[in-house]
């Protein structure tokens, strides 16, 4: 990942746009299956989306995740970010910075994980700005083709800020998950975004069946 | 589309049999002229009747008589058709169906009148479960009604405001919000859902019924939405570029303010506050050119085809336990038929 300006116009490539299709579904869905079934039967809470100032859901996800706020949030910077990157041209244009960045797609895959096992895999942030910048990282859940979710705090960029990458230097983030002791085994697919980065990574974890070795 | 074509013939015996049930509770009660006549053309147009044929359908896969589900299915027509002849004033729509809007041919009025009858008949029918499923189970079902309605009646309500207040800064987890509400709970996830508990008289697994119902239900939307921009309005049976006049916040319009430079989204902007009549049919192709040259349609295609990839998927893991049948398979069916179809 170069933190880098680029000129010209991002169009991400069709399986980036379905994986992020698919992420964002996911994430509604998993808001709804916190409360779909209470609201109808009309034992519990009836609101949906994010619980009044001061409340807190008693209701937990699936371990490992965390509470429904974080899924709204979450999807909300996804969003944010990616419809930043498509128009990181014209943004990076105003700024006057011209500068080469690579055009190969990247792709981090950690190393497979039974469930209840972790995964981690280090990514290298190089700053190729002309001076020295605060670079913000977060990574999203990852998501299987099924669309089963992996979620913060199980995913996690470690550390998830770099305060000032001075230019020509280069830092190591850890992208690190612990896979959920019930996680469905399959191919789970995230993206890792960062400030001043043109492009995400994308980030792919295979989790097997079985316990953890 | 070769593939689909079995899809296509269940679909329409399935749909027939909610159609004819739906236009027995309009006979039944002797009810006016004034009200059947514009409440039965509409009905008797001949929609494609997804909806209670998925839940039909889903009731027969998971072990269960279809004629239990039949008072429901035939709620859920009505209510679709309710909607429609509400949605299409709210709009000022032209065309549904291939045909003049109820609200053109019959007068605002009488269309109204007609909707809210449409949706009344629709709770009368729902009446019947009481006899026919027991008096618990008949509950539960009203309880999805019920919500779903709310869910519906919200999702348009935020439509509307977001064109009232002209918001632009919106982005696709908005619109999935949005079409969750406004779409998917009636479309698919009711359907499928009663579908379940009537035919297996318990609720398995909901929450993967709620991942396959949305994903459809979502992948069906964009479709939707792309189509009104691309496709052919003899087929598609609605005004071509109806959503542009509309203002609507579809993904493709949500991308293209994304992907607009500043000088351009500006101008979109101001587009977007103009009354629906002013947004003329030579600004709305160019909305659309500006649309194709930023990728908006692409964006919206690919998207939902991420969606629908994992709605194919999705199926096998809410249908894991229903052994084959032609029930089955028409719901499997039914998801390339949504996605690919071009009406």
């Amino acid at each position: 990942m170069t933190a880098a300006a680029r000129p010209s116009r991002i169009r991400p490539s069709a399986a980036d746009v379905q994986r992020f299709g698919l992420l964002s579904a996911a994430t509604v869905v998993a808001r709804y299956a916190q409360v779909v079934d209470r609201a109808i039967s009309g034992d519990g809470t009836t609101w949906l989306g994010a619980p009044p100032d001061g409340v807190v859901d008693p209701r937990g996800l699936v371990d490992g995740a965390a509470d429904p706020q974080w899924l709204v949030d979450g999807a909300a910077r996804v969003a944010e970010a990616f419809l930043r990157l498509l128009d990181a041209g014209a943004a990076l244009v105003e700024r006057a910075q011209a500068a080469a960045a690579p055009t190969a797609e990247e792709v981090l895959a950690l190393p497979a994980s039974a469930p209840g096992g972790t995964s981690e895999a280090t990514l290298w942030v190089h700053g190729s700005t002309e001076t020295a910048v605060t670079v913000a990282l977060h990574v999203t859940p990852l998501v299987s083709g099924e669309g089963h979710l992996v979620v913060t705090p199980a995913v996690q960029c470690r550390p998830d800020r770099l305060d000032s990458l001075a230019a020509g230097a280069s830092c190591a983030v850890g992208i690190h998950v612990a896979v959920p002791a019930r996680q469905p085994a399959g191919r789970y697919h995230g993206l890792v975004v960062a400030s001043h980065a043109p492009e995400p990574v994308r980030v792919v974890l295979e989790v097997t069946d079985g316990a953890p070795s | 589309m070769t593939t689909t074509d079995p899809v296509v013939g269940e679909l329409e015996r399935y749909g027939a049999l909610a159609r004819e049930a739906a236009l027995g509770y309009l006979a039944a009660d002797g009810l006016s002229p004034y009200l059947i006549e514009p409440a039965t053309e509409y009905l008797a147009r001949g929609g494609k009747a997804l909806r209670p044929a998925l839940c039909l359908a889903t009731c027969e896969a998971f072990g269960g008589d279809p004629a239990r589900a039949l008072p429901s299915a035939a709620a859920i027509e009505l209510l679709h058709t309710a909607f429609l002849v509400h949605d299409d004033v709210e709009d000022d729509s032209d065309l549904r169906r291939g045909a003049p809007t109820l609200h053109r041919r019959f007068g605002r009025a009488v269309a109204m009148n007609a909707g809210d009858g449409l949706a009344v008949l629709a709770l009368g029918a729902l009446r019947d479960n009481e006899e026919l499923l027991g008096r618990r189970l008949a509950a539960r079902v009203w309880a999805e009604f019920d919500f779903m309605a709310r869910q519906t009646v919200e999702g348009q309500a935020l439509e509307l405001g977001w064109q009232r207040d002209c918001l632009t800064d919106l982005g696709p987890d908005d619109y999935l919000d949005l079409i969750m509400k406004k779409t998917c709970w009636y479309t698919t996830l009711l359907p499928l859902r009663v579908g379940v508990l009537v035919g297996s008289e318990s609720p398995p697994d909901l929450t993967a019924m709620l991942r396959f119902g949305f994903f459809l239900g979502a992948a069906f939307q964009i479709r939707d939405d792309l189509l009104n921009l691309t496709g052919a309005e003899s087929l598609y049976g609605k005004e071509r570029l109806g959503d542009l006049r509309e203002g609507k916040r579809t993904l493709m319009l949500i991308h293209l303010l994304a992907a607009a430079d500043r000088e351009e989204r500006r101008r979109l902007e101001a587009w977007l506050a103009l009354p629906p009549e002013e947004r003329t049919a030579s600004v709305r192709e160019e909305i659309l050119a500006s649309m194709q040259e930023h990728g908006s349609l692409s964006f919206a295609d690919e998207f939902a085809r991420g969606i629908a990839r994992s709605a194919a998927v999705a199926f096998d893991e809410a249908f894991a336990d229903v052994p084959d049948s032609p029930a089955r398979r028409f719901v499997a069916g039914l998801v390339p038929y949504m996605v690919d179809r071009d009406r």
